[in-house]
């Protein structure tokens, strides 16, 4: 009875920001068709799918020789750059931005070498699409390239053999036999990608492109008193939705697991090409994750040599990090505790308890970061003004968000239990207690460690959740380098970016170089 | 163009991973039409390299291979694996789990050139039509096979290779299959290699056998002679358990400390010799105590004790049919039933 009661209330607080959206919408559903067929919101959603497009296939292209070069070849240190090319996932899209306008920008650090060795004048806009698309890719591919490095370890060349001893001719053996098999993969991290672009606030906001996530943001903010907030939000809604049927329709259609017992796992020799692919292999983790952090060290360094002082650099920086340390950590501890007792319920089977509750852990998936907050703040505001601006709808907004992160993990490592080690340990005459303990909770910590290190990660990097749910006068690293970086002091941004970079790097490096990823599967 | 009934002629290949341990070292063999050769060999003895080097996934050093008369390889030659006429059935049979069968079985045709009447035949014959519209994960390890040999098959490919393909099917699945795919093979008149470590599966199947040994055939023949008269200790070993026992040749016979023996080869020396004698050619008795039975096993439906000399620890395996009283610590003592047995090349 307790259990049902709990996965009642836990449902309804995870659907509480899309059932009080359409609440809203279908109560002014005239003024809701109004305001969409609206030419600036016709422009806003142009650009969104735009740049969710373009990601997701610039993102494809790298990923996709990348994990097979570092998983499947003799590529030279290809055991460290399996690790190394994970890194940019580390960086919050908005110090990628500070950082790449830096590099790349009209007169950023590219320019100044061009001009000094080629006297070549500034470089085209950095700003708006293309900047946009170059760092969303750059911090994004990792989703993509994490899966596959998974499938290429599992896949079998032996169907390429059987392909060709079948007359088959290498294009063809690519298109109708590597491409499907490695597709499902590609979708799922597509799909990831998709809603990291347009979830994303920082980047965009900062290279000046206009999605959705900046429409509301700007509207909550402006003079105009809200107009259109939630109109927009449920668009997004909408947009986040249509791209989850997409891949469950891919991932339904696909067949992509191997029967063979004798799989070929070989690993290719490239010959001399192993010192001519290196460098390619290296490229996206350079870009992205090598230069960013230089540019930061090149701020740090000049930051000091300007100031004559660290006191400028460190200004406030230690609470900062006591801050952000302190409610990450909360967060994870309670977001993954939830995450695992909701796990437990959907693997009991309680008729349609189970399924609501399986259903609803995935609904922040759907839900941009700025989305859930806005419909925090605007729920708390209208109902229950007491928790307003608390950190309990900070740490609300943060289970809404980052639940579906956790539970994935968790899930994959409490279903590959196999019921029957449970039987076992009643026959050797372990009790109930002991058994869970022994069974469920030793075979699921894997699982369950992972998930709460990404859940920790996503919450020291998460800006517009922070932004807006924070209470009065509480400060992270991430609204710190934001409150820079929004009024283009960059340089100012770098002593909490590396920070920030360090505490969320270390642990995706050691994830990525631990057999730990392979005990959750992926 | 050399044009005989050889359908497969391999001539002192050559293939290492590393050049100091050659994989297959001067490796020769030839299969005619419509013959079923199986090449036998333990793990790590080259079976893989050599189904591979002969479908084209691998090059080979030195030598040639030739199927129907054309060279596939040779040191300054690689022709690719799709276009070769050789049919290759995989261990785990490497079907695509993203098509279905009808997918599968299609996937190696020209969809603009291809024969409708002999695939239709095909499909008949191995009972495939009606697994069309099904997923590999919806077959049974019989049908998976039948499948991978239709895609094959429905290419007439001039030779069909196939790697341990009943490893993974239960026993009595595999003799089932085993009898199908003979009539099929009878029928069609196809040519197979066949590569194992199985040697029931090569003694029942095979026309000839070739033994394969550290990269090379150390004995061809038919499954008749392989077993009778196998010309070295390892094959003897591993096809029929069999006791190699070292002897004096003396007026025409071999005597040895179980007894004396008889081979039709003929010896000059007076040197040791070693010879091959079956467990099934000797006999436990009460009479004598200079052996101990260590081990007991019933073992396809007869019973196979091992005895120890207690003068020497060497171990005899012996089989006997029929109930009898022995058992494991007992000291007893040895007879000869079959005074026939063949030399052997020990080295």
């Amino acid at each position: 009875m307790l259990i049902i009661f709990w996965a009642i209330i836990f449902s309804i607080i995870l659907s509480l920001p899309i059932i009080y959206i359409f609440l809203k919408i279908t109560f002014g559903i005239n003024l809701f068709f109004d305001f969409i067929l609206n030419y600036n919101i016709l422009k806003i959603t142009i650009n969104s799918v735009l740049l969710v497009l373009l990601v997701v296939c610039l993102a494809t292209l790298i990923s996709l020789p990348l994990a097979f070069l570092n998983v499947r070849t003799n590529l030279p240190f290809a055991k460290y750059l399996i690790s190394i090319s994970v890194l940019p996932i580390a960086l919050p899209s908005y110090v990628m931005a500070t950082t790449q306008i830096e590099l790349w920008g009209p007169r950023g650090i590219a320019y100044d070498i061009l001009n000094k060795f080629f006297g070549t004048g500034p470089l085209p806009s950095f700003y708006g699409l293309s900047g946009s698309v170059i760092v969303l890719t750059l911090i994004t591919y990792p989703y993509i390239y994490i899966g596959l490095c998974a499938t290429f370890r599992r896949f079998d060349f032996q169907m390429i053999d059987a392909s060709r001893t079948l007359g088959a001719s290498v294009p063809k053996t690519f298109s109708k036999i590597i491409f499907p098999l490695v597709m499902p993969t590609v979708a799922s991290g597509s799909l990831l990608v998709s809603l990291y672009v347009l979830s994303d606030f920082g980047a965009v906001a900062l290279l000046r492109f206009n999605t959705f996530t900046i429409a509301i943001f700007n509207r909550m903010y402006s003079s105009i008193g809200n107009y259109g907030v939630l109109e927009i939000c449920s668009i997004a809604i909408l947009f986040c939705f249509f791209i989850l049927f997409i891949e469950s329709r891919t991932r339904s259609n696909s067949r992509y697991f191997s029967n063979s017992n004798t799989a070929n796992l070989k690993i290719l020799d490239l010959g001399y090409w192993r010192w001519i692919f290196l460098p390619f292999a290296l490229i996206p983790s350079i870009l992205g994750f090598l230069l960013p952090v230089l540019v930061l060290i090149y701020w740090f360094i000049s930051g000091v040599y300007f100031d004559n002082s660290f006191d400028n650099l460190f200004k406030n920086i230690f609470s900062d990090i006591l801050s952000t340390i302190l409610i990450s950590f909360v967060s994870a501890l309670i977001i993954t505790l939830l995450a695992t007792i909701a796990v437990l319920i959907i693997r009991k089977k309680i008729r349609i308890i189970s399924f609501v509750l399986e259903k609803v852990s995935y609904i922040g998936l759907s839900l941009p970061g700025i989305v859930v907050a806005m419909s925090l703040v605007f729920f708390t505001i209208n109902y229950i003004d007491i928790i307003y601006q608390t950190f309990i709808v900070l740490i609300l907004g943060y289970l809404i968000s980052f639940l579906p992160a956790v539970i994935t993990p968790v899930k994959s490592s409490v279903s590959q239990i196999d019921p029957s080690l449970e039987e076992a340990s009643y026959t050797l005459g372990k009790g109930k207690i002991m058994t869970f303990y022994n069974i469920i909770v030793k075979l699921s910590t894997p699982g369950v460690i992972y998930g709460g290190i990404l859940v920790f990660i996503l919450c020291l990097k998460e800006l517009p959740l922070t932004l807006i749910l924070s209470p009065l006068g509480f400060s992270t690293l991430a609204t710190s380098i934001w409150s820079s970086a929004s009024e283009a002091f960059f340089m100012d941004t770098a002593a909490a970016s590396l920070i920030l970079i360090l505490i969320a790097g270390i642990p995706t490096y050691l994830f990525m170089s631990n057999d730990l990823s392979k005990k959750v599967g992926l | 163009m050399i044009k005989d009934n050889k359908i497969l002629q391999i001539e002192e290949i050559t293939f290492s991973y590393n050049r100091n341990e050659p994989i297959l070292d001067d490796f020769s063999i030839d299969v005619n039409e419509g013959e079923f050769v199986t090449v036998l060999g333990d793990s790590g003895v080259g079976k893989t390299t050599l189904f591979r080097a002969i479908n084209g996934l691998e090059k080979i050093e030195n030598g040639y291979i030739r199927v129907d008369g054309n060279l596939m390889s040779s040191s300054f030659y690689h022709l690719p694996p799709e276009k070769r006429p050789v049919g290759t059935i995989f261990q785990d049979y490497a079907l695509f789990p993203h098509f279905n069968v009808e997918k599968n079985i299609y996937y190696g045709l020209d969809k603009r050139n291809f024969d409708k009447n002999f695939v239709d035949e095909i499909v008949n014959l191995l009972r495939v039509e009606n697994l069309f519209d099904r997923y590999i994960d919806q077959l049974s390890g019989g049908q998976r096979q039948r499948v991978s040999l239709a895609r094959s098959l429905v290419r007439k490919p001039k030779l069909l290779l196939m790697d341990e393909p009943y490893s993974n099917l239960d026993k009595n699945l595999r003799q089932d299959i085993r009898r199908d795919l003979k009539k099929i093979f009878s029928k069609m008149g196809s040519t197979v290699l066949l590569i194992t470590h199985d040697s029931e599966e090569a003694l029942s199947l095979s026309d000839k056998i070739g033994y394969l040994y550290k990269g090379k055939i150390i004995q061809f023949d038919t499954p008749y002679e392989i077993f009778h008269n196998p010309l070295h200790k390892i094959i003897a070993k591993s096809i029929s358990n069999s006791n190699i026992l070292e002897g004096t040749p003396s007026n025409g016979k071999i005597i040895t400390k179980i007894g004396e023996f008889i081979i039709s080869e003929k010896i000059t020396s007076s040197n040791n010799i070693s010879i091959n004698v079956r467990p099934n050619q000797l006999s436990l008795d009460h009479t004598g105590n200079k052996y101990e039975i260590v081990e007991e096993e019933f073992l396809e439906g007869s019973q196979l004790y091992l005895v120890k000399d207690t003068e020497n620890n060497h171990i005899i395996s012996i089989s006997m049919i029929g109930e009898n009283d022995f058992s494991v610590g007992d000291k007893v003592g040895v007879q000869i039933i079959n005074n026939n047995a063949n030399l052997i090349d020990i080295s």
